[in-house]
């Protein structure tokens, strides 16, 4: 065991290598692991996240809603686990684009940060950003479509596995662009049908999503769904049909009963018309009747009168002859009477004193009978003056009698007359609004009939339903974020592998060295007869002590910390729950196996290559390699002008090849990793300056509150009353292309005049001559035309979100470096979509006052939204930012490994060289010159590796930077002039720093001891 | 006053606690062209003596004149500058820079010099002009050693110093360079010093100085010393 004893005792007195040992395994497994790990972590912490949360795995939805029967049809199917049926629509808040959906308690559900759950139908949840609780979230009246309210308090801020990242992808409301997501509870809504409907599919949340098992799994139910879905499209299609016939039918019986009824209340009402119109009749001929019979009684009457009057006349004359007769008057006739009477009473008187036969009494007598006749006569003139008399009061009465009756009927005649003038208005009046109201009647039957009609054709074009099955990839945040994640791997793949290459090139060459300069120590072992795996395993404790060392240390550092780092620039990015940091077994075993096996390796073969020796050679000092004059002395002309000095320089240089090799493998490496670092925050940063500097120079887009046809004076004359005087109509709405296998936004631009373009948007071919927009094509993005493989004359499709295609010609690619667009006149829009369209305008603002201006411009709630240039400029900083972290942590491992790779070169080329040092020191070289001697080396190879390095790191860059491309970026792949000089100036002057410690162990060789016979 | 003039001259090692004498109060002098043989056994301290002659040490105590100058009490540069100027050194192992030929091994140590003689002569004084353009790897040990002894020569020297320079060649081989290094003494009136533990070499010497234990046992002046050639070995 003294052996190991011996080792330690190694570590203690060679610090400087056993900690470089460690340094190079740690910086390599750090690398590596930390790199390669950051991804997995990333994705399982997601995964996590979405299990969580019960993030769906399809999500569908319907043109015409879902009904109870689709959600059943979806339970049965076999590969399905969670089905759960849902509303959400879109509207306008404050603004924003917001999809309002009902909080679902078994699917995609939120993370509380603030707040607390939805507990009444006044309550809303809202992300983090905008709101804070107890804020009144009010939305657009046309809400009311969907949901009982329109005003809302905030209860909860929450985060959703639904929306992880910024781009929340498109809406069909305000600018296109989803702004933000709401819950409320699902009771608010009013509709008869579900909007959407969520599934989970069997044994998903067991897989890790993005993984291929987790496709895989969910493959099962994309076929299951496939398949049901022209079944049900088909079933609801049969059952709209059916509702709407059922409809058409229950309209038609309606409209027939409403007929029959009206008909027959239009046919009673004429009869009753008609009634009256005959009674009417009936009466004019009464009255006239009447007339007529009242005519005829007055004729009869006044001529029974006229009789009467004429026989009164008579009697009259007969009483009058009489009376002449009489020679009396009429009034006499009582006083005549009397005294006939008395004559009469005095003569009977004495009649019955005379014998009734005496001639007196006969003559008596026959004076009494001749008294009484003539009293007889008078009492005739009289009964028959009374007889006169009462015929005239008779007369007279029957007269005033007849006129009153006469009276009477004419008058109700005339009342008759007035009634039936009146009856005749009020007949034709009725017979008027029955004329109109049957029109009317008439009219709305027929409506009703066309409308039905119309339904009927409606029934015959009725669209079949469409089933759109949308799986998380259609999430932009849970595809960009795999891509992203996995940006990392593509680093990850790259970069540690050339880290660790270096590492452990560097390591093998350190312990070769200790090995070599320790021959003398194995051949005394061997010559005391230790056992060689004994020495062998000696020298393996060593290098395994630091290698050990070193790998805890690496992995320490690269799961725990490199991660976090990595992870940070993808939390500005997105919004993700915290990092949950793994430990790979499997990763951590193959680190350690390649660290123990390749130091392993080379440990026991430069061991075992000694053993072959004999022990008495092993005790003598390594022979000095043969020197060789280089081919540079055969051009004598060069050979001739170096100083004597650098001639040893050269021919040292070629001394060692492996040497040479590793020092240009580690210098070049080093730098190119620098380098890379550098370009890519080069890269980076300057697609900033050109997207917003020399493209994008615009200031702000207003987004008009409602879409116009032409330009609108009223809104010109605002913007010139706010001081905007460049501005131009334009349209700005959403699409989407397709690649193969990927649906990828695209914004397009539509403007009126396509002179005045440039003053807002620079369009510019790749040769910097300046695009202009023609009626007959659009300019597309070069990122859009590389991604589609298209060229000038060709076309492609963009797909709204009713999902309808549309052709468009490409006429021009200019160069744009951050999302997707698409340039056009307003006259291609006008082919393309039917009619010009106006929905913003693009404009330049005073800077000074632009939130001034744009807050004068909202007030005058013409305008929807503003969208500020310096808004997208700040939130790419941040990104930038947070870039610069992954970009410093590059910088920062290659910094650290040029340091030890230098530190290392050197000191093995100290250490190989110890005795020709002593030697120069000998002969008199004072340490500054001892330290040239040394440097001219380094320094040559130093400015060789730089350059190679630097040639490699533009390779490297390159291919950095084409695998870091999102679809939506367009990296320029240049490097400024700049970094290769910060690269230059950073590796010359590790240079000068790891020089300046050589200086100091150089100084410390001593003379004496190094020109012993052994070392 | 002696070209040479080392006077009470101590040097002791600190090891841990352990106090090592290597020398003790050694006091000699050599004048100028002097051929000074400095004998002792392994471990008697002839090395540490050379080491302080040569300015690659400095004594603990006492001083070394050497040309009017107390050596003793310069510091690290101005050793550097005796050892460069005024030192010329025969190791050993001859130490010669494996990937420099012999001729560029010369000019080394010559372009540092002030006076420094012709490499190439020099070679050819040591009998290898023909083999100047060899690598020391080609070369023999006692070529080896020759090419040291005019790498040391072309430096012009004042002092030669001669650290048991016939110690890793035969007797034969040795026999050679010990003539070149007594030739040159006398041709050159070089001032040589050679420390060994060989008995028979002291017997060239013009003055033998015997170190034991770390002392000086003895100073012999040989009047008539012989030359190499004539030596019993």
């Amino acid at each position: 065991m003294l052996l190991f004893k011996n080792s330690f005792i190694k570590i203690r007195k060679s610090l400087g290598r056993f900690f470089s040992l460690i340094f190079i395994v740690a910086l390599g497994s750090a690398f590596f692991a930390g790199v390669r790990e950051t991804s997995s972590d990333m994705i399982r912490t997601v995964d996590n996240y979405y299990d969580e949360y019960s993030l769906m795995d399809y999500r569908i939805v319907s043109t015409m809603g879902l009904t109870e029967d689709d959600i059943n049809s979806l339970r049965k199917l076999e590969n399905v686990d969670k089905v759960v049926p849902g509303y959400s629509f879109e509207t306008v808040v404050n603004g924003d684009a917001a999809k309002i959906y009902g909080y679902l308690n078994d699917i995609n559900r939120v993370a509380i940060l603030e707040g607390r759950e939805l507990q009444n139908e006044n309550e809303i949840l809202v992300e983090r950003g905008t709101y804070s609780l107890g804020d009144t979230i009010t939305l657009e009246s046309d809400a009311l479509d969907f949901v009982k309210n329109t005003t809302y308090t905030v209860v909860g801020i929450v985060d959703s596995p639904m929306y992880i990242y910024e781009n929340k992808g498109i809406s069909t409301v305000s600018d296109g662009k989803l702004d933000t997501f709401m819950y409320i509870l699902p009771s608010n809504f009013t509709l008869e049908y579900y909007t959407e409907v969520y599934l989970t599919a069997k044994d998903s949340v067991s897989k890790t999503a993005y993984k291929e098992d987790y496709a895989e799994t969910i493959s099962y139910l994309n076929n299951e769904l496939v398949e049901l879905k022209p079944i049900r499209e088909t079933a609801r299609y049969e059952e709209i049909l059916a509702e709407a016939m059922q409809e058409i039918y229950k309209a038609e019986d309606e409209l027939n009963k409403q007929k029959a009824e009206n008909d027959k209340k239009f046919a009673d009402a004429l009869k009753e018309i008609q009634d009256s119109e005959n009674k009417i009749d009936q009466g004019w001929a009464d009255y006239n009747n009447g007339k007529s019979a009242l005519e005829s009684t007055r004729v009869s009457m006044e001529k029974m009168f006229q009789e009467k009057e004429a026989e009164i006349a008579n009697g009259e004359k007969a009483l009058n002859d009489s009376l002449a007769n009489y020679q009396i008057t009429i009034d006499q006739i009582p006083a005549l009477k009397e005294t006939l009477n008395a004559q009469i009473d005095k003569l009977t008187q004495m009649l019955e004193l005379l014998d009734p036969e005496s001639e007196e009494y006969k003559t008596l007598s026959e004076q009494i009978t001749t008294l009484k006749t003539s009293l007889n006569g008078l009492e005739q003139i009289e009964s028959a003056y009374a007889t006169l008399q009462n015929g005239k009061n008779e007369l007279a009465e029957g007269k005033t009698q007849w006129q009153n009756q006469y009276n009477s009927s004419l008058n109700s005649l005339n009342a008759a007359y007035q009634e039936l003038v009146n009856g005749e208005a009020e007949l034709s009046s009725g017979k008027a609004s029955y004329d109109a109201n049957y029109a009317t009647y008439q009219a709305e039957i027929s409506k009703a009939e066309q409308e039905i009609a119309q339904a009927r054709e409606d029934v015959k074009n009725l669209e079949k339903p469409v089933w759109y099955l949308f799986d998380r990839e259609d999430n932009s945040g849970y595809s960009t974020f795999y891509d992203s994640a996995t940006k990392v791997d593509s680093i990850a793949a790259v970069f540690p592998l050339f880290f660790i290459l270096v590492a452990f090139l560097m390591g093998m060459n350190t312990m070769t060295r200790m090995i070599e300069e320790e021959r003398g120590e194995i051949g005394l072992f061997i010559s005391l007869g230790y056992s060689k795996s004994k020495i062998i395993s000696s020298y393996l404790f060593y290098v395994f002590i630091a290698t050990a060392i070193g790998l805890g240390l690496g992995l320490t550092i690269g799961y725990l910390i490199v991660p976090l780092i990595i992870y940070r620039v993808y939390v500005s990015m997105f919004i993700l729950p915290d990092l949950h940091l793994y430990f790979n077994v499997f990763v951590s075993f193959l680190i350690a196996l390649v660290s123990f096996g390749a130091m392993g390796i080379v440990t026991f073969l430069t061991v075992n290559r000694n053993f072959k020796l004999m022990p008495a050679n092993l005790l003598r000092p390594e022979a000095p390699k043969m020197g060789k004059k280089v081919f540079l002395e055969k051009i004598s002309f060069f050979w001739k002008r170096l100083s004597f000095t650098w001639k040893v320089t050269v021919r040292n240089l070629f001394r060692y090849k492996k040497r040479i090799i590793m020092t240009l493998i580690g210098i070049s490496g080093c730098t190119a990793l620098l380098l890379t670092g550098f370009g890519i925050q080069d890269s980076i940063g300057s697609l900033m300056n050109k997207q917003f500097g020399e493209i994008e120079v615009y200031d702000a887009i207003l987004f008009l509150n409602d879409v116009i046809k032409e330009e609108d004076a009223d809104i010109s004359q605002t913007l010139q009353n706010n001081q905007i005087t460049e501005y131009e109509y334009m349209s700005m709405e959403s699409f989407k292309f397709s690649t193969e296998n990927k649906n990828i936004d695209i914004y397009l631009m539509a403007f009126q005049d396509p002179l005045k373009i440039d003053s807002f948007i620079h369009l510019k071919d790749e040769n910097d001559q300046t695009l202009s927009l023609t009626d007959d094509g659009v300019i597309i993005s070069q990122k859009t035309a590389n991604m589609l493989g298209i060229q000038v004359g060709d076309t492609f499709k963009i797909r709204n979100s009713d999902n309808e295609l549309f052709v468009l010609k490409v006429s021009g690619i200019s160069k744009n470096y951050v999302n997707h667009y698409v340039y056009m006149t307003e006259n291609y829009y006008a082919q393309i979509f039917g009619e010009k369209s106006y929905n913003a305008i693009i404009t330049n603002m005073n800077q000074d006052q632009v939130e001034k201006i744009g807050n004068d411009l909202m007030a005058t709630e013409k305008f929807s939204n503003i969208q500020y240039t310096t808004d997208s400029m700040n939130m790419f900083q941040d990104v930038i930012r947070s870039m610069n972290d992954i970009v410093l942590l590059i910088i920062g491992f290659s910094t650290f490994l040029a340091i030890t790779v230098l530190y290392n070169l050197t000191t093995i080329n100290i250490s190989e060289r110890t005795r020709e040092i002593a030697t120069l020191k000998v002969l008199g070289f004072h340490d500054r010159e001892v330290s040239q001697y040394v440097y001219r080396e380094t320094l040559v190879l130093t400015i060789v590796g730089i350059l190679v390095g630097l040639g490699l790191g533009v390779l490297l860059n390159q291919f950095v930077m084409t695998v870091a491309e999102t679809d939506e970026i367009l990296f320029v792949k240049d490097i400024y002039g700049l970094s290769y000089l910060y690269t230059f100036l950073i590796m010359t002057l590790f240079t000068v720093f790891v020089q300046f410690i050589t200086y100091f162990i150089l100084k410390k060789i001593n003379m004496i001891d190094s020109l012993k016979s052994v070392e | 006053m002696a070209f040479i003039d080392v006077k009470k001259l101590s040097k002791t090692y600190q090891m841990g606690e352990v106090t090592i004498k290597a020398i003790e109060n050694v006091s000699f002098s050599i004048d100028e062209g002097e051929l000074v043989v400095i004998l002792g056994p392994s471990g008697a301290g002839k090395t540490t003596v050379l080491n302080i002659l040569g300015g690659m040490d400095t004594p603990t105590s006492g001083s070394v004149i050497v040309d009017g100058k107390d050596i003793a009490k310069f510091n690290r540069k101005a050793l550097t500058d005796y050892r460069r100027y005024d030192i010329g050194f025969v190791f050993q192992f001859y130490n010669l820079v494996g990937n420099l030929t012999a001729l560029e091994n010369v000019s080394l140590a010559s372009q540092i010099c002030k006076h420094p003689k012709d490499s190439l002569t020099t070679l050819k004084q040591v009998g290898l002009g023909d083999r100047s353009g060899h690598f020391p790897a080609q070369l023999s040990g006692g070529e080896q050693q020759r090419v040291s002894i005019a790498r040391a020569l072309a430096k012009n020297p004042k002092i030669l110093l001669c650290d048991e320079p016939t110690g890793a060649l035969d007797s034969k081989t040795g026999r050679m360079i010990l003539e070149l290094l007594q030739d040159t003494c006398h041709k050159e009136h070089m001032t040589t010093i050679i420390i060994t533990h060989n008995a028979v070499i002291s017997e060239m010497a013009d003055k033998v100085i015997k170190i034991k234990n770390g002392k000086v046992d003895d100073i012999l002046i040989q009047k008539n010393p012989k030359l190499v050639k004539d030596i019993d070995w």
